[in-house]
């Protein structure tokens, strides 16, 4: 895998230089042979040139060498000059011969073949020459030469030959020049060669150096990767599409126990419980079909047979032509943050079934204590002082209050636990408001507060949980009364645009900027030590109710100058 | 005089609502399991029942489908007292014919209250 990656990224470029090169160095060979051929050619031509033509000197001078020494002979009767007449006619039959093998063009051929006539007729008469001496003596010889032919001979031989010669030298200059421009080319060619070979090389290097290091960054890589999947705590997995187990990292081995060598090669489903064999065999599947699975919980089974509980993310590997190729399974192994998650959702249950428990098992022995004391304190069952009697409201005040508290926190227990339900229908505020007046007036009356009421004429009827609306409200006009030690709470109704808009304002002291924010949490109390009696939570139960509805609750204070509490119910609600 | 039966496991509570039942002008008669209610309904023939929800041996909707099953049960007037009330119980205790819920802690006026109304309501019937 990794080997593959580096070799197809480093070849791709590099192989494309080489074989430019391979191209260049083709072309450069065949040139430069053709070129070699061709200057070896032409300096061969050259060469035959200058060697027919030291042929023709030879032969014309051996020529006149002969004519001399017969003359010098004849005229002198000197014998030294015959000393190398034998050896100059056989240097004359040398050189001719010479020429024969050399000559190849018809001209020179046809030329050659008078060259070698007129040669042998000169040869022979010079013979002719030396035998009228011996015969007839001196003056008969030169008689001969005088009359003879010989001078036409060599005039003719000598014409020859310069004519030939000249041509000759024509035809080396010729060969020269194209020697010369061969070579002018071979050079160019070589220095233009050698530049596009040098650049070739540069650019070649400069790609190899490229992706030598594009391939160092790429081997950094993957051994960074393969250091994260070796550390790992999680198991990483790949497998084949089918299942097969292809490698294992640590914290596979950390998790199931199992080493390498143990399981890669074997199917996956070795891994999964017999429960889970189904669903793993669907997995396989559908990551098959290039699905992505992710944080997927499920089971599996260790080497010692312990089933845990794994976090499955399994993705599918493609290959270079788009298709799946193979699977990579990351598993987490959730079984301690699964026992503790159950821990925890026990100790919830179990903090809500006690809550539950207690409030209810409080309320009802309360309701039997306030009814009993209720029954003495009435006088039904004889007489009672006025001073029992006080004391007797003293407890009939704090049985309310654990009753209230009971309530409050059965309330933040279902709030907290979803439980908060609405028994939603139709209602006219107005009654709501009445409800809550007729209950609260006896304590407005006691504190000698005004309790006044202006709800609007044809407000319209509205969607809620009376019970639940009318708690809200006399929630808010009991603190209301219980804050203000004297003047008035005015509660309002009215119509806003989409929902009822019901305000409860009193002249109390107000409410402390710094208090403001925490208004509506739970477990808040205000106020002085002594007004704080209630759970905390009224407010805040209050505000969820409201929230369940739909609607807001806000509240405005200005210190010194009172409090005003704000809630709305709208009246698009659903039902 | 209307017969009252309070069918309820809390005898305290028991106590004080018959004193002021019986204030109220009704005859009580008081069950503290769901069995003797049963009896009770059969033998005393009361005019209304207040009934408690959560009880030993049977809860409340057991014994008022009980009740119901009993020939001077079937169209007596029921006030159910509780301290459970969520909306499935309700519901249930609805289609078994309780007509007044009234949840924990109540005041025996409360009780007292609904009970006039039931029975108005059933006389007028």
């Amino acid at each position: 895998m990794r080997k593959k990656i580096s070799e197809r990224l480093l070849s791709h470029w590099l192989s494309m230089f080489l074989f430019l090169m391979l191209v260049v160095l083709l072309i450069f060979n065949t040139v430069s042979y053709l070129t070699i051929r061709q200057y070896n050619g032409a300096a061969g031509e050259r060469n035959r040139g200058h060697r027919i033509l030291a042929a023709l000197e030879g032969s014309l001078g051996g020529l006149l060498a002969m004519q001399s020494a017969v003359r010098g002979f004849v005229i002198t009767k000197d014998p030294s000059y015959m000393d190398g007449l034998t050896q100059i006619e056989t240097g004359i039959a040398q050189d001719l011969e010479t020429a024969a093998s050399l000559v190849i063009l018809p001209l020179s051929k046809q030329r050659y073949e008078t060259l070698q006539r007129l040669a042998a007729q000169e040869i022979e008469f010079q013979k002719q020459v030396l035998a009228f001496y011996e015969r007839q003596g001196p003056e008969a010889a030169e008689d001969l030469i005088e009359t003879g032919r010989g001078e036409s001979l060599t005039d003719q031989i000598q014409e020859l030959v310069i004519g030939w010669r000249l041509d000759q030298e024509k035809f080396i200059a010729a060969a020269d020049s194209r020697v010369r421009r061969v070579a002018t080319r071979a050079l160019v060619f070589l220095g233009v060669g050698t530049a596009l070979a040098a650049c070739l090389l540069v650019a070649g290097g400069l790609t190899f150096r490229h992706e030598m290091a594009v391939h160092e960054k790429i081997e950094r890589e993957l051994a960074r990767l393969a250091g994260i999947v070796s550390f790992s705590d999680d198991a990483i997995i790949s497998e084949s599409v089918e299942g097969k187990i292809l490698t294992w990292n640590r914290g596979a081995q950390q998790i199931y126990g199992f080493t390498a060598e143990e399981v890669i090669g074997r199917h996956i489903s070795y891994l999964v419980p017999v429960t889970h064999q189904k669903e793993s065999k669907e997995i396989l599947e559908r990551v098959g079909r290039g699905e992505h699975l992710r944080h997927f919980e499920t089971k599996r089974m260790t080497k010692d047979g312990r089933v845990i509980d794994v976090s499955l993310t399994a993705s599918p590997l493609y290959g270079r032509r788009g298709r799946v190729v193979g699977i990579s399974a990351i598993s987490h192994d959730i079984t301690e943050h699964k026992r503790m998650e159950e821990e925890v959702r026990q100790a919830i249950a179990i903090k809500s079934r006690f809550i539950s428990i207690a409030s209810h098992e409080l309320r009802s022995p309360l309701t039997a204590m306030r009814e009993g004391i209720a029954l003495v304190v009435e006088g039904l069952q004889g007489p009672v002082t006025q001073g029992q009697k006080d004391l007797l409201d003293v407890a009939l005040r704090n049985i309310d209050r654990l009753s209230r508290l009971s309530t409050d926190i059965l309330n933040f227990q279902k709030i907290e636990s979803g439980q908060l339900r609405l028994v939603r229908t139709w209602h006219h505020l107005g009654e709501i408001v009445d409800d809550v007046i007729t209950t609260v007036r006896p304590v407005a009356d006691e504190k000698k507060l005004s309790l006044t009421v202006d709800v609007a004429k044809d407000l319209p009827r509205v969607v809620c949980d009376k019970d639940k609306v009318t708690q809200v409200l006399m929630n808010l006009v009991t603190n209301s009364l219980k804050f203000t030690p004297a003047g008035s709470v005015h509660i309002e109704a009215r119509k806003d645009a989409d929902a009822l808009h019901v305000s409860v304002r009193d002249s109390g002291p107000g409410i402390p900027v710094r208090d403001m924010p925490r208004l509506f949490q739970s477990f808040q109390q205000f106020g002085a030590a002594s007004e704080k009696e209630g759970s905390g939570l009224g407010l805040f139960i209050a505000k969820q109710i409201i929230l369940a509805h739909g609607g807001r609750i806000w509240a405005e204070s200005q210190a010194g100058k009172g409090s005003v509490f704000h809630f709305t119910l709208p009246l698009q609600s659903l039902l | 005089m209307p017969k009252v039966l309070i069918v309820d496991d809390d005898m305290d509570w028991v106590k004080v609502l018959a004193i002021r039942l019986r204030q109220g002008g009704f005859e009580v008669v008081a069950a503290t399991d769901a069995y003797q209610g049963v009896a009770l309904v059969h033998k005393e023939n009361p005019d209304c029942i207040v009934l408690d929800i959560s009880m030993p041996a049977g809860g409340g909707i057991t014994t008022l489908r009980n009740i119901r099953m009993t020939l001077h049960g079937q169209m007596l007037p029921v006030i159910v007292v509780s301290g459970v009330g969520d909306p499935e119980t309700r519901r249930a205790l609805q289609e078994a014919g309780a007509r007044v819920f009234l949840s924990k802690p109540c005041k025996a006026e409360d009780v007292l209250e609904a009970i006039r109304k039931a029975l108005e309501g059933a006389g007028a019937a």
